[in-house]
């Protein structure tokens, strides 16, 4: 594993509670690592439509495609909205909901080890 | 015509979506109104007569009224497209024939019921009936008249049923190649239109929105801020109509519901675009969790079943500019050319866009219109 990424350590688990978010910066870019009902996930922090934090973001469900006049809520816990103009993210996968082929922010591994939660960014070649 | 539109045009000859023909009276509907409606419009046996052996001279039943009065000699008339034979504009078909067909060399000329609709009239069943013999009138004297001429057929948007089968009974006609709607104070887009959507789309005949309810109708929508105060001031505020009647269309998830609709706005102008199409994008890119049934770009959507007449062209500070309000709205499909003769606020083909390329004037000038009215 070590051969492929680099581990950055975050802080302990124990900081990290559910509901809690952590912003960390390496290779002088933000990412935020939340806690989503013990489950943890690692974003870009930037929206890369106009810049705001994510980190200030709803995490939240949303309606997924639907029919003409009905509505299904779905994904529940699964985006990140942007606190400025409401663009939802996919937590997993990093895809802009509305356009997921277009927009796209980067998402990280992140792993517990001996209580201490490390995110991996892919090792930098050369 | 200058010799490069009639290049352009070659292929598919200039089809023009708007074009008005005018009742010099009712009586000329006489011949398609059975006694009962005569009787309502005071027209035929029933013009001047009153019961028993005393005859009253009362006038004959008044289209609605139009609230806003163009202050031209002839209401927004044009006074050079008045007929030897002396009746007003559009209402002598031997003298438009040759006045717009064959000056301007028109292959097809869609005609839309001009001045004073019945469509959003208080009294509905009137309505309904006067729709119905207006459409025999339109057919019968017009369309039969000269192949080039082709209509969209008057519904009552306040009543939906009666509009479907108004639709069943004529819409299949050769010559009906659309269904005038027309403006009510409930929008496009909710499902109270939904049974007329239907039938259109299984007809593949587009709906045409054409401004007159919004100044003759009781039902007429709100021009945003309230009433205007002049003519002038309620038709530059008709755009404003189109762009929240396209808003609710698309909003409210029509042409997912009913994909091979085509909707036409005729007579609000274009260069509104633009603004139109940004914003609803990037609204929707916020706000989508609100229409989740819409699965693409709202202007992919417009883009797909909306269509727009070109007339009352504005006029930018640098004419040229208009190539850039189409290009910014990717709009070269989606345009349709209008004279609206015989209107003061008409474009004449050999006068208007003479900065388009001759690929976007065949679109705009021809093609697009042949496959919005398959012609
Ligand atoms: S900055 Fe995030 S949606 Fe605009």
């Amino acid at each position: 594993m070590s051969d492929q990424w680099d581990r950055h350590e975050v802080c302990a688990d124990g900081e990290l509670l559910p509901g809690m978010r952590k912003v960390v910066t390496i290779r002088r870019q933000e990412i935020v690592v939340l806690n989503v009902e013990g489950r943890l996930y690692a974003l870009q922090n930037r929206c890369p439509h106009m810049g705001v934090p994510l980190a200030h973001g709803a995490v939240c469900g949303t309606m997924v495609p639907s029919d003409p006049g009905t509505h299904v809520y779905g994904c529940h816990n699964a985006i990140i909205k942007c606190p400025l103009h409401g663009w939802e993210y996919s937590l997993e996968s990093g895809h802009n909901v509305f356009a997921s082929e277009k927009v796209r922010i980067r998402t990280y591994e992140v792993v517990v080890e001996d209580h201490t939660i490390y995110l991996l960014t892919p090792k930098k070649i050369g | 015509m200058l010799e490069q539109e009639r290049q352009a045009l070659a292929s598919g000859g200039l089809i023009d979506a708007d074009v008005h023909p005018f009742m010099s009276s009712l009586e000329e509907m006489v011949p398609y109104t059975d006694r009962t409606l005569r009787k309502r419009l005071r027209i035929g046996e029933f013009k001047n007569s009153s019961f028993g052996e005393n005859t009253f001279t009362s006038d004959s039943f008044k289209l609605p009224f139009q609230r806003y009065d163009n202050i031209g000699p002839l209401h927004g008339l044009r006074t050079d497209a008045v007929p030897p034979s002396g009746k007003i504009p559009g209402a002598d078909k031997e003298f438009m024939v040759k006045d717009l067909l064959d000056r301007y060399d028109t292959k097809f000329a869609v005609l839309n019921a001009g001045g004073g609709v019945m469509a959003a009239y208080h009294d509905v069943d009137l309505s309904i009936e006067f729709n119905r013999a207006y459409n025999d009138y339109l057919y019968e004297e017009w369309v039969n008249y000269d192949p080039r001429f082709k209509m969209t057929m008057m519904a009552t948007p306040l009543d939906p049923q009666a509009t479907v089968r108004e639709i069943e009974r004529i819409g299949r006609r050769p010559g009906v190649v659309g269904i005038n709607l027309q403006n009510i104070n409930i929008p496009l887009g909710k499902r109270h239109f939904y049974p007329i959507y239907e039938i259109a789309e299984e007809y593949g005949l587009p709906i045409i929105l054409h401004p007159d309810a919004e100044t003759s109708g009781e039902y007429a929508p709100a021009q945003a801020v309230g009433p205007a105060s002049t003519y002038m001031e309620w038709h530059t505020s008709l755009g404003l109509v189109a762009q929240r009647q396209i808003i609710s269309l698309v909003c409210d998830g029509v042409f997912e519901r009913f994909p091979k609709l085509k909707v036409a706005f005729i007579e609000y102008g274009f260069s509104w675009l633009p603004s139109l199409l940004w914003r609803i994008d990037k609204n929707w890119k916020a706000l989508r969790e609100e229409v989740p049934w819409m699965k693409r770009l709202p202007s992919e959507y417009i883009l797909q079943n909306i269509r727009i007449g070109t007339q009352p062209s504005e006029e930018p500070f640098y004419p040229g500019d208009l190539n850039e309000i189409i290009r910014m709205s990717k709009a070269e499909d989606i345009l349709i050319y209008c004279s609206d003769y015989p209107h003061w606020d008409g474009d004449p083909v050999d006068q208007v866009f003479r900065s388009f390329s001759p690929e976007l004037k065949e679109k705009v000038f021809s093609k697009n219109g042949r496959e919005l009215f398959g012609l």
